[in-house]
């Protein structure tokens, strides 16, 4: 009997109906769409954020680094420890090798022009395919690591440049060279000299303004001869610290077995330098905290203001299908009033009417998730150019919602159902 | 005799008390649609400049120094940063002055740096143990981590830091800790560093975090270079270009997100006024019956539904810039800026929309003939 009113009413009324279920398809839509990106705007915006350059460097252990004055080193000759080079493959061989995106090897030496200017010579790669065993695709090298420095001209071509030349501003401005000059510089100790020709030209309005940097290999023949670099800037996807990170940090031997496996397993930037640390023996890396911790503070307020956005739209499709509801029921009380008159209880009455809404919340549901789904990978495609991952652990969440709202949206309206005198609505107004 | 303007008032009036209840959730739509647009209108109109802010935990961005290495800057380069930028757009400024010196016999770069300034100029900076002193404190120092472990000082131990044959004998407040040089340096107070380096008022580096794009920054490098002789000011370009790039993809994720969620509450927003009209057909039935003509019966209605428009749609935008309030108050922690020109095109919109979820239903039963819809359904 229900059933037959219940498919009666759905379609005699067809065009009433639909608005409800359009309604709560559109609102299931935002939800899904708006939780899907919620949830997957960390991970984007991380990735966004690395632009901002290394996150991590990796330095020897033994070194007394050194001395640093105005940003030049005071005795750039003096024998120190360094990372050797055949080590570097095994950064991307750590438990978060993925979350790797780029390395760039750092060896310091300086140089004289011709004119008897000492320059700051900076061994790295630039952009070079770096095969390693977790990917073939991988590339490696300052420009990988720092994609948007400032630069006029272009990066060198590690492959195709074999002394290609990337010049901070300030030198270039000294020297007056530019992109497509050849710049010879001497060894300090009096080697042969190098032409170094120039690619491009960077102006950070940092440091990097005084370096000349130039192909590592270059860079050996300038200074040591050792398969050894001083850094290696390492730059890598990692999540906003928690309490757990930061109890890791400043006393990791007091956590319980299973906190340290948690930490370990998940991609703090501490855990991941930890990580980095154990493959390279002798090394230390230091997380930058200029970047990490800025990156924590940026994607914690993005992910906030998703959620408050979330909720205040949920809570508004919500409010929406419960004015839909009131107008619906206001609208049947004749109806509602001939059902009680034919012995229906409120019971039975409220029982129609709420499966009639939920079956509105259900099919609008179903509509508004497939929507939201392509709406979400839509939004993701336009602007991170990436697919966002849906998670599928959202979907009984939206589709619970969807009927939660459109039943909750219903039950106070509902309640005037209880009001409705079959004697006084059936005589007229 | 009633004239037939006094009729039209009175049918209107009539129509919006005795309706009351009806009406009120009419117009509880209209302001509930509206506050929703005029709220995430409002937050997205000013979510680059809160987030641009927030951006500033990446430190310094712009540096004073001076153009030549024989000259120094004086504390009159901190005078003109302060002169040139407006103080909402000055986040920090700090005064740095350098120096060579020994501590145990090893050699090691002494800063000298306002303590106060830390906080706001470079908040990454992380406290290992201890706490960084106030301004005022003298004979307390900052130790970098790596030269703390190396030399094994722990906090509270006194220093003796040596310059050019001058000594100090500082406390060690705080170990601290950002990845970069200062892991290798010892902080004095900036007075404490000129006495030891005997360079009176003198500042190696002036470090400033400013909220702005590069050209504004441009703008007050070229204006602290007037100001000040023989200086050189310059944004820090690396961190502006990645602020300006991440800024542009936050703005159009809210832009996107906005755009959809004010696109949607329109169309829900029309549904339910579509839904509330469309019982009205056999009121609109009945007055035709009566011998009103179609323009008749249309006025009536787009006269009440624009009433109930303005009205919901004030209501949803007092309500909504409450809401956007709330919004930029949980998640940024400071007021919204409202802008008043953002009420037009928002009331306008509701007004339209509110319009159109009248005259579609209403169109529709124009065509009908009264006694069809009279008889019943």
């Amino acid at each position: 009997m229900i059933a037959r009113l219940l498919w009666a009413s759905l379609w005699h009324d067809r065009r009433r109906k639909s608005y409800a279920v359009l309604n709560v398809a559109l609102g299931t839509t935002l939800a899904t769409a708006l939780l899907n990106l919620s949830l997957d705007i960390g991970d984007k915006m991380n990735q966004e954020l690395r632009g901002f350059g290394a996150n991590l460097v990796v330095v020897p252990r033994s070194t007394d680094g050194p001395l640093r004055l105005g940003g030049l080193d005071d005795d750039p000759l003096r024998k120190r420890d360094g990372i050797p080079l055949a080590s570097l493959p095994r950064i991307k061989e750590i438990f978060w090798q993925h979350n790797i995106v780029s390395f760039a090897p750092l060896l310091e030496s300086r140089a004289k022009t011709k004119g008897g200017d000492v320059v700051t010579i900076v061994g790295t790669w630039f952009d070079r395919a770096y095969p390693v065993a977790a990917d073939d695709e991988f590339r490696a090298g300052i420009a990988r690591v720092y994609p948007l420095w400032p630069m006029s001209g272009r990066w060198p071509d590690d492959a195709a440049d074999p002394r290609g030349t990337v010049l901070g501003a300030e030198v270039a401005r000294k020297l007056s060279v530019g992109p497509g000059d050849v710049l010879p510089v001497i060894p300090l100790d009096g080697g042969e000299t190098v032409n170094l020709a120039v690619c491009g030209v960077v102006r950070t309005g940092a440091d990097e303004d005084e370096r000349v940097f130039v192909p590592l290999e270059v860079a050996s023949l300038l200074g040591r001869h050792d398969d050894l670099v001083d850094r290696v800037l390492v730059s890598a996807l990692t999540m906003p610290d928690n309490d757990l990170a930061r109890r890791a940090r400043h006393a990791r031997e007091t956590l319980a077995t299973r906190e340290y496996d948690v930490w370990y397993c998940s991609p703090f930037v501490d855990a991941v330098a930890y990580q980095i640390e154990e493959v390279i023996p002798g090394a230390r890396v230091k997380p930058i905290r200029q970047i990490t911790e800025s990156e924590g503070v940026v994607i914690r307020k993005i992910q906030f203001l998703m959620a408050v956005v979330t909720v205040v739209a949920l809570s508004c499709s919500a409010l929406g299908v419960f004015s839909l509801a009131g107008t619906m029921i206001a609208d049947r009380k004749k109806e509602i009033g001939l059902c009680k008159a034919l012995g229906a209880g409120n019971g039975q009455v409220m029982l129609m009417f709420l499966a009639e809404i939920a079956l509105a919340g259900l099919v609008g549901g179903v509509l508004g998730m497939c929507l939201g789904i392509g709406v979400c990978e839509g939004i993701s495609q336009k602007l991170f150019g990436a697919w966002a991952s849906v998670k599928l652990g959202t979907v009984p969440v939206v589709g619970l919602l969807s009927i939660v709202v459109s039943l909750t949206g219903s039950l106070i309206p509902a309640r005037l159902i209880l009001r409705v005198e079959p004697s006084v609505t059936l005589s007229g107004e | 005799m009633r004239g037939p303007r006094s009729y039209f008032w009175t049918l209107l009036s009539r129509s919006l008390i005795e309706r009351k209840a009806r009406i009120i959730v009419s117009m509880l739509t209209v302001a509930l649609g509206t506050s929703v647009v005029a709220a995430f209108v409002t937050l997205y109109s000013d979510v680059e400049t809160k987030m641009s802010r927030e951006l500033r935990a990446y430190g310094a961005n712009f540096v004073v120094k001076s153009a030549a290495p024989e000259v120094s800057l004086h504390d009159d380069a901190l005078a003109a940063l302060r002169a040139v930028i407006p103080v909402e757009r000055l986040v920090g400024a700090q005064r740095l002055v350098y120096g060579a010196g020994t501590l145990k016999d090893v050699r090691i770069v002494i800063v000298g740096i306002d303590f106060d300034s830390i906080e706001a100029t470079t908040p990454f900076w992380q406290v290992a143990s201890g706490a960084i002193p106030g301004g005022a404190a003298t004979g307390a120092c900052l130790l970098g981590k790596d030269v703390a472990g190396r030399l094994r000082i722990e906090i509270g131990g006194e220093l003796a830091v040596e310059h050019d044959g001058r000594a100090q004998r500082p406390t060690v407040a705080a170990i601290v800790e950002t990845g970069g040089a200062e892991d290798e340096q010892v902080f004095l107070p900036i007075e404490a560093a000129r006495a030891l380096f005997a360079r009176p008022g003198e500042i190696d580096l002036l470090a400033a975090s400013i909220v702005g794009d590069v050209a504004q920054a441009d703008r007050f490098a070229r204006e602290v270079e007037q100001r000040v002789r023989r200086c050189r000011a310059e944004p820090i370009r690396k961190l502006s270009r990645s602020e300006g790039e991440v800024l542009t993809t936050i703005g159009s994720v809210v832009y996107v997100v906005v755009a959809f969620i004010v696109l949607s509450t329109f169309v829900c927003l029309l549904i339910s006024l579509m839904a509330t009209v469309s019982e009205r057909r056999k009121e609109a039935a009945l007055m035709k019956a009566l011998g009103a003509a179609d323009r008749t019966v249309g006025v009536h209605f787009l006269a009440e539904v624009m009433v109930t428009g303005l009205v919901g749609g004030l209501c949803g935008l007092v309500a909504g810039y409450g809401l956007a309030h709330l919004m930029a108050r949980t998640i940024f922690g400071t007021a919204v800026t409202i802008h008043g020109w953002l009420a037009v095109p928002v009331l306008a919109s509701s007004l339209i929309i509110t319009l159109a979820g009248a005259v579609i239903p209403l169109k529709r039963v124009a065509g009908i003939p009264p006694a069809m819809v009279l008889k019943g359904e």
